[in-house]
């Protein structure tokens, strides 16, 4: 999102098919619109995922070839292939995977045109699209498959992928070509979620003999079988992208099948908010990235809108459970009840992003509760009295509230451009005048990037100096909340749960809704953990995380892939 | 035959002094990232993945291995001054690349910038310091309260200011990353304003004083007109301050650089050095401020020799 939040991941997503049908997909595209609409009834999202607003692409509807488009992005990421979201919005421009994202959580085939689960759940058979060159002209083969899932698991850091390591880590065995097209995937135990986390932006499959060329070239021009190429990263400024004319490997979900339309793409890197914008006024950009509040409303009239509210854990505020304050549920609810969260997100944000209450799970997101959508609407008095019965009942000169001659102290670290916007900043500062009036002493503390990464519970950089930490989790599907709550991941504990609250409930409650194939007790255990989360107000939702581009009418057919809103520039076309 | 050496001579000591600066900065900024205690294979890595999970040991040993990290502090400070002797800067831990490759393809631009709003300022200060200097009118007035407020405005306030007037509103320029002649002139602008402020302050003190003194009375004298007087005479005099000052100037450019660019999307050292700092990229950083502190001595010489050709009577001492 615009938040340069490094950790937009997408966490795991999924939902294929209900019940035993998951077990046996055949990929194509009739089967599966079945699958979405078999899922549809189990969706009780009321956000929806993906919205286009603005004004109408203008002119002639009838695609027409040629043309460059600018487009201006806020990060530049350390390398054009990886796991960073941030990447992912650009590497889908020239990597592709074996299966694509289709709407409401189902996959269609993309790399992959068919695949089969075996019964016991463990062994993926696919077959892979014949006649495609990766754009330095070696074949797709099975082996070339099999070639990429070896270096993601590897100790070898140029390619080392750890994404599929923590999703797949555990339960991943090997990869085998039993046919010059045919691919099998076999895992230690069954895997409910594969076809899913093999959609993801982060699974793209590189042509081999690009990968032997070593890390540096890794990481300046990666060679997929992607609608465009890399022809030059400028860094600092750009990363310039040429049409690949052979392309013919199209997900099944594409709006045209061929070739892109236009020439090629120039994706620049503008940090700055103002002038990013700007460039779209000025003409000199085609589509921008992450438009901010103060030009929302003007956006609306000049441009067409695209936004995509991504699922899983939305953007919250995670309240550290063990030290400081907050290891008191009352000090917490009392600063839930402290704030007026919907105000604040409507201030800051004005209205570039919808409130979303429940921190437990964004509103798109399948089993989400909406019952939780208003909990701890603000109510001062409320809080004063659990501050009182927690014993925070003194006040020092500023108006603090203290206990035992300690100030009731919060600190909230950040990391500007990172984890928090400038327009989060807003909210941050409208919320800490709020609670200054109930007694809390709102500290945000600027922490630098680098630091802030490698670090949360059990990090070294900020352990035990921090109270709450803004963060959230993209996914699709409720199962991205395993990537927050399960008690440990391959064997360690969890670092990416910054609360630190771990009960034996929650434990298994997280496993329940890992394992189990039917949607009904999906959905149960699923309401059961959300209402876990904020009842013990463990994360006080703010909005979904939210990918929005600003588009010039001149440019049709751009969208944005239901993974984690990833621009597709290929089926675009400038009208006459 | 004899003035040559003397000048070699000098211009060897300078060198050595500069040398001397160069390997105290490395000094120093090896051992700040030295004394941090940032697990940084694990840093590296988490960073790369966007995943906060402990990697495994196989990974950490491969990049600790690849950037030499496990080794004694004292090894690796003795191989990183080794490689600095030899040009070598390291390698980026995230582009992959030379810390040297990095540099040299993103300094150009900035080099530009630098020089191009120095001597921007310069202009700019010494114009009005000639015009306005030591008269009592509306214009001088105009002048030195410009001075005032162009040293004390934020660059960073000025390019946004003149990014949204000159380039959005008016269009006479391209909001980002012209190359050219065009993309230069609002960054060069934003700039030179504060230098030029603090520039035109000393020229101008010292340009009243040295109006008073008597060869500036016989120059009149001998019927030497007004503007001959102030260009000729007094300005000579009153530029050997500025000249000190833009030694200064060269870091202030330098580092006002990096939030211009960032203003104006314009390729150079600044968004490197920014990425770098956010991501702990170690080597770059050090590599970047190696470099800058190399310019820094170098300006600093360069400002000295022309004090000299300034200053005639420099040339005997």
């Amino acid at each position: 999102m615009k938040n340069v939040a490094r950790n937009r991941w997408k966490a795991v997503s999924l939902l294929l098919v209900a019940g035993a049908a998951a077990l046996t997909v055949a990929g194509c595209g009739s089967s599966s619109a079945g699958a979405s609409s078999a899922n549809a009834a189990s969706v009780s999202a009321s956000t929806a995922l993906q919205t286009t607003s603005g004004v109408p692409a203008s002119g002639s509807n009838t695609p027409t070839r040629g043309g460059t488009i600018n487009v201006a992005w806020e990060q530049e990421p350390p390398c054009l292939y990886g796991e960073w979201v941030q990447i992912g919005y650009l590497s889908q421009q020239y990597l592709e995977e074996l299966v694509a994202s289709g709407p409401k959580g189902s996959v269609v085939p993309w790399l992959a045109t068919s695949w089969k689960v075996s019964n016991s759940g463990k062994t993926y058979t696919f077959q892979i699209r014949p006649n495609v060159k990766f754009t330095d002209g070696t074949p797709l083969t099975a082996q070339a498959v099999v070639d990429n899932f070896n270096s993601w698991f590897t100790s070898n850091p140029a390619t080392y992928n750890g994404y599929a390591e923590s999703e797949i880590g555990d339960v991943y065995k090997n990869a085998v070509a039993t046919g010059p097209l045919t691919v099998q995937v076999n895992l230690n135990q069954p895997y409910y979620y594969l076809l899913s986390v093999l959609s993801q932006y982060a699974m793209g499959i590189q042509s081999p003999k690009a990968m032997s060329r070593g890390a540096t070239a890794e990481c300046q021009d990666p060679v997929g079988t992607g609608p465009f190429t890399v022809v030059k990263w400028n860094h600092g400024v750009d990363v310039i992208l040429k049409r690949n004319p052979n392309y013919n490997s199209w997900p099944a979900d594409a709006v045209h099948k061929g070739p892109a339309y236009v020439n090629g793409i120039v994706w620049k890197f503008i940090a700055d908010d103002t002038t990013r914008y700007a460039s779209l006024e000025s003409g000199e950009n085609d589509v921008v990235y992450n438009v901010p509040a103060v030009d929302w409303a003007s956006a609306h009239q000049s441009y067409q809108v695209l936004q995509y509210n991504t699922g899983g854990n939305p953007y919250r505020l995670q309240l550290a459970t063990q030290w400081g304050p907050f290891t008191s549920l009352q000090v917490r609810q009392a600063f839930a009840y402290g704030m007026n969260r919907p105000q604040a997100v409507a201030a800051a944000y004005l209205g570039s992003r919808e409130y979303n209450g429940n921190g437990a799970l964004g509103a798109s997101t399948p089993t989400y509760d909406a019952a939780l959508a208003n909990n701890y609407a603000y109510n001062p008095a409320e809080a004063n009295k659990l501050l009182n019965e927690a014993g925070w009942t003194g006040r020092n000169a500023q108006g603090y509230r203290t206990k035992d001659g300690k100030e009731l102290t919060i600190v909230l670290p950040y990391g500007l451009d990172m984890n928090v916007t400038q327009d989060d900043l807003s909210f941050f500062q409208i919320i800490q005048q709020e609670e200054k009036r109930v007694g809390f002493n709102l500290v945000l503390q600027s922490v630098p990037p680098a630091t802030f990464f490698s670090s949360g519970a059990g990090w070294p950089g900020i352990k035990d100096k921090f109270n709450v930490l803004p963060w959230y989790w993209v996914g699709r599907t409720p199962d991205a909340m395993h990537v927050v709550w399960a008690p440990t991941i391959q064997g360690q504990p969890n670092v990416n749960n910054v609360t630190g609250y771990q009960t034996p409930q929650l434990a298994s409650l997280i496993t329940d809704l890992d394992s189990t194939s039917s949607a009904t007790l999906r959905q149960k255990y699923s309401y059961e953990i959300q209402n876990l989360v904020v009842k013990n107000a463990l994360a006080l939702g703010i909005s979904p995380l939210e990918v929005n581009l600003a588009v010039t009418p001149k440019l049709h057919d751009v969208w944005l892939r239901d993974d984690v809103g990833e621009p597709v520039f290929s089926d675009a076309y400038f009208s006459k | 035959m004899r003035r040559a050496l003397q000048q070699a001579g000098w211009l060897a000591k300078r060198l050595i002094g500069g040398i001397a600066v160069v390997w105290a900065t490395a000094t120093i900024v090896f051992l700040l990232q030295a004394l941090t205690e940032t697990n940084r294979a694990k840093s590296i890595i988490q960073q790369q993945s966007g995943s906060a999970l402990t990697p495994s040991k196989g990974t950490l040993d491969a990049v600790n291995r690849k950037f030499g990290l496990t080794e004694s502090v004292f090894h690796q400070y003795i191989s990183y001054i080794g490689g600095l002797a030899h040009g070598n800067l390291g390698v980026s831990y995230f582009q992959h690349d030379a810390v040297t490759s990095v540099i040299s393809q993103q300094i150009g631009p900035t080099l530009v910038l630098l020089f191009v709003a120095l001597a921007l300022a310069w202009i700019i200060a010494v114009t009005l310091t000639v015009l306005a200097a030591g008269r009592d009118n509306v214009f001088s007035r105009f002048a030195t309260g410009f001075q005032l407020v162009a040293a004390s405005l934020p660059t960073y306030w000025v390019g946004t200011i003149l990014l949204v007037v000159f380039a959005l509103d008016l269009g006479w320029f391209q909001v980002e990353g012209a190359s050219g002649i065009s993309g230069l002139v609002l960054p060069a602008i934003t700039l030179a304003l504060p230098v030029a402020g603090f520039m035109g302050q000393v020229i101008e003190d010292e340009f009243v004083s040295v109006l008073r003194q008597p060869f500036i009375t016989s120059a009149r004298s001998r019927g030497m007109g007004d503007l001959g007087v102030r260009t000729r005479h007094a300005l000579r005099h009153a530029i050997l301050p500025a000249l000190t000052l833009s030694g200064w100037a060269v870091g202030y450019l330098f580092s006002g650089a990096v939030l211009v660019e960032s203003v104006f999307a314009r390729p150079g050292i600044g968004s490197i050095l920014v990425n770098a700092v956010n991501e702990g990229d170690v080597p770059v950083v050090s590599g970047i401020v190696v470099v800058s502190a190399a310019i820094y001595v170098l300006a600093n010489i360069a400002v000295d020799a022309a004090y000299v050709v300034v200053d005639p009577r420099l040339k005997s001492r």
